[in-house]
């Protein structure tokens, strides 16, 4: 589906509580709601992993978190802070807090600055003195696996992609976030190298004590990292839960047919089930009631007049579909 | 392959250097591999493998500053010696090559009926309203909804995945005889790439192609490939039967390609296996095996500057690795001589 709700809010102290977002984009074709309706929290030290196709709005949706995008709808609270309400001041405050590693990582990186003023570059905007950071970034390098015998007076074009984006991170941590939104942060390295950062990733987590909100296409490195999963489609969340429950018996048809497509070299053929068929269909005119529907093989005309709500199902996951893969819990 | 049939496409110690302000670059360094007719062959490998140049070599189609030595031959011709005007009347008729990106390889200011026809009126010397017809169903057949009204589309009328289809539909339109995809669903979404797969594997069949598939994707493929060959730093590592490869790879780099991908099985926070350190210099490549100097296993017997290619006893499988996953060979029985297998 692809639909609204909040069933799958979880009470108690959320790093990062997000209900009904929204985001607009005006276009000369009309108006494009990217992100719909979407609602999630992450919880302290936890791994967010959001996935999903092209246009889905997993990446609108963190640059809104950081407010990087103007929210048109709902509220984003970040250690209870509403930061859609956030006056200049507090929002750079709150923005030091959380951090974010984007897709390219040598396009992220001033040309120009060595890595030893790259990594610092978020502490100098604040004001940071001289020497506080000349030893912030050698223990950050040092962080991050980059050698700053080595690397400190290297330029941004003398590093591997690898190398930049472990750059990308020493700069996030520098700032001591509580929260690090990565998006698409390991799509452009090679797999051998994606490997590094995936674990470079996991060991700072735990190092500093880090929330995280990871967002990727790649439905396998989102299943290593993650400990709860939501799947976007259109602008819409479809299904929300631990990555165990949502791999093994996806609920939401759309869920099913993405696993289905992942390229899998142990079963006979490729793939473990049938093609998904269709396209995705244009964000400017989205389909009634679910957004799914026209390409789902469950769909009944009830999918076309009422959009679902999040529901929990037996597995322990919530849904947001009529006719879901999996019994919903009483 | 039929061992007896005459292979449609041999390499043969393939070399393709290419020049660079900072000196040569050793793209392909001695790279044989042979495809049978109907036969589908991967190579796989990641960026800097030359898995790509390789596919350019095939065609002819590399920058100007690079040269290719060895030998190619396609259907009993030699590719590095055939003129620009035989290269012409081979390209798009005997061998069409489909590209990562279709919105780089379509004409933007041109509509997709005469990107469709042009190929096939200049091979096939069919007329205009026949070359249409064709079109239409050229269409149909890769899937294209309501494909004579598309025919005036731009390209950019249509999504990805649509332009991969007509990319598609344009490669197959004078019906040749071996397709080489590079990376041909990179660009695109997980569901859409499964759709374009599929669909390449129902037209190989169905029209009983060859085809390469090049691609970083090990999962691609392993499903859609009959052999495959898995390169690094230019050279091959190993090559085989596909299911073999994947199931038991013997190249230390095989194994650890596949350790460090991460599957839509692994538990939760699951240490993905590292490869430490990057790509050997190209300019000046190792002496021996490339990947040693990453490799957990290495020792000097892995910088034998005459290091060829081991096959696995019984199967069409063969490696480089003299510390090989399954340790229980015959060195020297095993050993193939240079002269046959190259690499």
């Amino acid at each position: 589906m692809a639909g609204s709700g909040t069933a799958h809010l979880r009470s108690g102290d959320a790093v990062l509580r997000v209900e009904d977002l929204s985001v607009e984009f005006k276009t000369s074709a009309g108006t494009v709601q990217a992100v719909s309706s979407i609602s999630f929290d992450v919880l302290p030290g936890e791994t967010l992993g959001i996935v999903g196709e092209s246009g889905c709005g997993k990446s609108t949706t963190g640059r809104a978190v950081l407010r990087l995008e103007e929210i048109a709808g709902g509220t984003v609270a970040f250690r209870g802070e509403d930061i859609t309400t956030a006056d200049r001041k507090t929002l750079r405050a709150l923005r030091r807090r959380m951090q974010m590693i984007f897709q390219d990582p040598v396009g992220s990186l001033n040309p120009r600055r060595k890595v030893r003023d790259l990594v610092t570059e978020g502490l100098a905007i604040s004001g940071a003195p001289k020497s506080e950071r000349a030893d912030s970034a050698v223990s950050v390098m040092n962080s991050v696996g980059l050698d700053p015998d080595f690397f400190a007076d290297r330029l941004p074009r003398a590093l591997s992609g690898g190398q930049a984006q472990r750059v990308a991170i020493g700069r996030a941590l520098a700032m001591r976030p509580e929260l690090m939104v990565c998006d698409e942060a390991v799509s452009a390295l090679d797999v051998s190298v994606q490997a590094q950062v995936i674990n470079l990733i996991e060991d700072i987590k735990q190092e500093f004590d880090l929330t995280v909100i990871f967002i990727a296409h790649d439905l396998g490195v989102v299943r290593t990292v993650s400990d709860r999963v939501m799947v976007l489609y259109l602008g819409k969340v479809c299904e929300f839960g631990e990555p165990e429950a949502v791999y093994a018996s996806p609920a939401h048809p759309y869920t099913r047919a993405l696993l289905d497509s992942v390229p899998q070299g142990e079963v006979e053929g490729g793939f473990s089930g049938p093609a998904l068929k269709g396209d995705v269909p244009s964000p400017l005119s989205p389909p009634s009631g679910c957004r799914f529907r026209g390409r789902c093989p469950r769909a009944e005309s009830r999918c076309a007049e009422e959009e679902p709500q999040m529901r929990q199902v037996e597995t322990g996951q919530y849904v947001a579909c009529h006719f879901p893969l999996t019994p919903v819990s009483a | 392959m039929n061992s007896t049939e005459k292979p449609l496409l041999e390499i043969e110690n393939l070399r393709t250097y290419i020049g660079t302000p900072r000196g040569t670059v050793r793209a392909v360094d001695d790279v044989s591999m042979s495809l049978g007719h109907g036969e589908a062959i991967g190579v796989v490998g990641e960026s800097g493998s030359g898995k790509s140049v390789l596919a350019r070599s095939v065609m002819g189609l590399m920058t100007p500053t690079a040269a290719r030595s060895g030998r190619i031959t396609f259907e009993g011709r030699d590719l590095l010696s055939v003129t620009n005007k035989e290269l012409r009347s081979i390209w798009g008729k005997q061998i069409a090559l489909v590209f990562q990106d279709p919105s780089r390889s379509l004409n933007p200011v041109v509509k997709v009926e005469r990107q469709l026809t042009e190929g096939m009126r200049h091979h096939l010397g069919i007329s205009k309203s026949e070359a249409r017809t064709r079109a239409i169903r050229l269409l149909d057949e890769v899937g294209v909804p309501d494909p004579e009204r598309r025919l005036s589309n731009y390209p950019l009328q249509m999504s990805g995945g649509m332009r991969q289809r007509v990319m598609i539909a344009v490669a197959l339109s004078c019906e040749p005889d071996l397709l080489i995809a590079d990376e041909p669903t990179t660009a695109l979404d997980v569901t859409i790439q499964r759709q374009i797969l599929d669909l390449l594997e129902n037209l190989r069949r169905s029209r009983g192609m060859s085809m390469i598939l090049i691609s970083h994707d090990l999962g691609i493929v392993a499903g859609r490939t009959d052999r495959v060959a898995v390169m690094y730093a230019g050279q091959v590592m190993e090559q085989g039967k596909t299911t073999e490869v994947f199931a038991e790879p013997q190249h230390r780099y095989t194994e650890a390609l596949l350790a460090s991908t991460p599957s839509i099985h692994l538990p939760r926070h699951t240490r993905l296996r590292v490869i430490e350190g990057g790509l050997p210099d190209t300019h000046k490549p190792p002496v021996g095996c490339r990947f040693a100097a990453r490799c957990g296993f290495a020792d000097e017997s892995c910088h034998d500057p005459d290091l060829g290619f081991f096959q696995v006893p019984g199967r069409d499988h063969i490696h480089a690795c003299t510390h090989p996953t399954s340790a229980v060979r015959n060195a020297a029985d095993d050993q193939l001589k240079e002269s046959t297998s190259g690499r």
